[in-house]
């Protein structure tokens, strides 16, 4: 069986407080001072993670806020470097992370288009053969050709998932998608989204939504303060994790 | 090959691949900067060559009084000069924000971050140039350049831009870890202008007995293996050829020592 992505004994650890923890002020006084009362310079986001995923697996990640769900994407796509373990990936990966940043306010559509798909992996000739079909499914007419700081909130929204999702993606790691825009939009939008994460050969994808998770994943991993607290068939994550957070809600009614 | 990879030699393997391999992703991004740096003036970079030309003009006779030097000598002097203490200058500045500026893709795109710092290295080239340019107009106009000149100024211009992608690599990480560095570096090079032999010729220093000020200053031989060839048609000084190709060698060298200790905090950090 060919593996698409290994973590053996993955951690992350965040630095703490960088803009006073790394001043060049402080540097060079800690020369001279030497107080070891450092108050803990790291957060561990990931602790000890193994796992293997296989080609053509479709994963589902889930868990509350802050148990490291999109660090854990992140360490997949090589965005981070673990601080301790191996992480390895085998295939090209397409991240389909925070979407809507890195638009360039001053670019124009085009050339926000042409970017991005530059930075994911595409040549410049499949590039513009996607242009208008970018173009047309982001409704955006003839501004297309003025900056997108011209543009309104939901053209914004629209072209940045219109090119995110436009990706033949091999692995595709996908954080938390949402669909974009207004409610006409949001099942064009829905539509599309179910298309790319049915492409991917391999999907790693996060999300709060158990529909959406039980509708693509043959398989769910629970994160739960940096550690998997469970990895399994979805069905059975999913009762487990909502138990439990039924339970949690017991407790503190 | 196997072993070469294993080597000391393997990340300027990486770094050659990288290079090569996302050359359309650097030189549009590089571009980009230079067209949104103009965006929405009629003039563009055209501002560029104007302001030289009127620092270089305006500077250059009244500095030429000041220094009892002879203005036709000296305007074209002074033109070479100021180019090359732009991206003398410019590449440490702004080098340091090179991976703050692009955090955006840092953390959302998986990609080398040498492209960053190729990025930032053909903008300071594309302003070297046009400076470079701006000045052999001017020494055409005064009937200063002569056919070998351009010539023997190739390995001193490929000197600079070597120093260029060394600086540039090393604030890069420095610059991103201490946000001071910029600030910091602004005033130290509007310092060093007045003290490397930019807007006097460095021989003024050495009648004075200030040998020392030259040869100990390396920005002082980086613009000497350029702005002699240009004004003389020779070869420069072979000394200051060592002390800059030295001063690329030491800075390249630590570009890939912090690059191996810091690479992982980059997405952190910016």
């Amino acid at each position: 069986m060919n593996i698409a992505i290994e973590l053996s004994d993955v951690c992350v650890d965040y630095p703490l407080d960088v803009s006073d923890a790394y001043s060049l002020k402080k540097a060079l006084f800690d020369r001279f001072v030497s107080n070891n009362t450092e108050a803990a310079s790291h957060y561990r986001a990931l602790n000890g993670i193994t796992l293997q995923i296989r080609q053509g697996e479709r994963v589902g990640i889930i868990g509350l806020n802050g148990a490291g769900k999109s660090t854990l994407l992140r360490v997949m796509c090589g965005i981070f470097e673990p601080s301790q373990g191996v992480a390895k990936s085998y295939g090209k990966i397409s991240p389909l992370l925070d979407f809507a940043t890195g638009l360039e306010l001053h670019h124009t559509g085009i050339e926000n288009i042409k970017i991005r798909l530059l930075f994911l992996g595409e040549t410049i000739d499949t590039i513009e053969k996607k242009i208008p079909e970018i173009a047309a499914f982001a409704e955006l007419g003839d501004f297309l050709h003025q900056p997108a700081r011209t543009y309104s909130t939901g053209m914004f929204m629209r072209l940045a998932f219109a090119i995110s999702t436009s990706i033949e993606p091999e692995i595709l790691i996908a954080d938390e998608v949402v669909g974009a825009g207004d409610a006409q939009f949001a099942d064009k939008a829905k539509m599309r989204l179910d298309r790319l994460l049915s492409k991917g050969k391999t999907t790693v994808l996060s999300s709060h939504s158990m529909e959406l998770i039980r509708l693509f994943c043959d398989r769910a991993l629970w994160l739960e303060n940096g550690r998997i607290r469970m990895d399994g068939e979805v069905e059975e994550v999913i009762a487990a994790y909502e138990s439990n957070a039924h339970s949690l809600m017991q407790g503190v009614s | 090959m196997s072993d070469l990879l294993r080597s000391p030699l393997k990340p300027l393997y990486e770094e050659a691949r990288t290079f090569v391999g996302y050359r359309h992703i650097w030189v549009y991004l590089s571009n980009q900067d230079l067209k949104s740096r103009f965006r929405r003036s009629k003039l563009g970079v055209l501002w560029l060559v104007m302001q030289q030309l009127a620092f270089t003009f305006g500077a250059g006779f009244i500095w030429a009084t000041v220094f009892g030097q002879d203005p036709g000598e000296f305007i074209p002097f002074l033109a070479i000069g100021f180019s090359l203490w732009a991206i003398i200058a410019g590449s440490m500045v702004d080098g340091c924000s090179t991976f703050v500026v692009s955090h955006g893709y840092i953390k959302q795109i998986p990609l080398p971050q040498s492209i960053f710092i190729f990025r930032t290295v053909l903008t300071q080239i594309y302003l070297m140039l046009i400076g470079v340019a701006t000045a052999i107009g001017v020494l055409i106009a005064f009937g200063k350049l002569t056919p070998t000149s351009v010539l023997y100024a190739i390995p001193g211009l490929l000197i600079i831009v070597g120093y260029s992608y060394g600086a540039i690599g090393v604030v890069a990480y420095l610059g991103l870890r201490f946000r001071d560095l910029q600030h910091g570096l602004t005033g130290i090079f509007n310092l060093l202008f007045v003290v490397t032999p930019v807007i006097y010729p460095a021989e003024i220093l050495a009648q004075k007995g200030l040998h020392f000020a030259v040869y100990l200053n390396p920005f002082a031989s980086l613009i000497d293996v350029v702005r002699t060839p240009l004004l003389r048609g020779t070869l420069a000084d072979p000394l200051s050829y060592s002390i800059s190709f030295g001063c690329v060698f030491l800075l390249i060298t630590f570009r890939f020592v912090f690059a191996a200790r810091w690479r992982r905090f980059v997405p952190f950090w910016s």
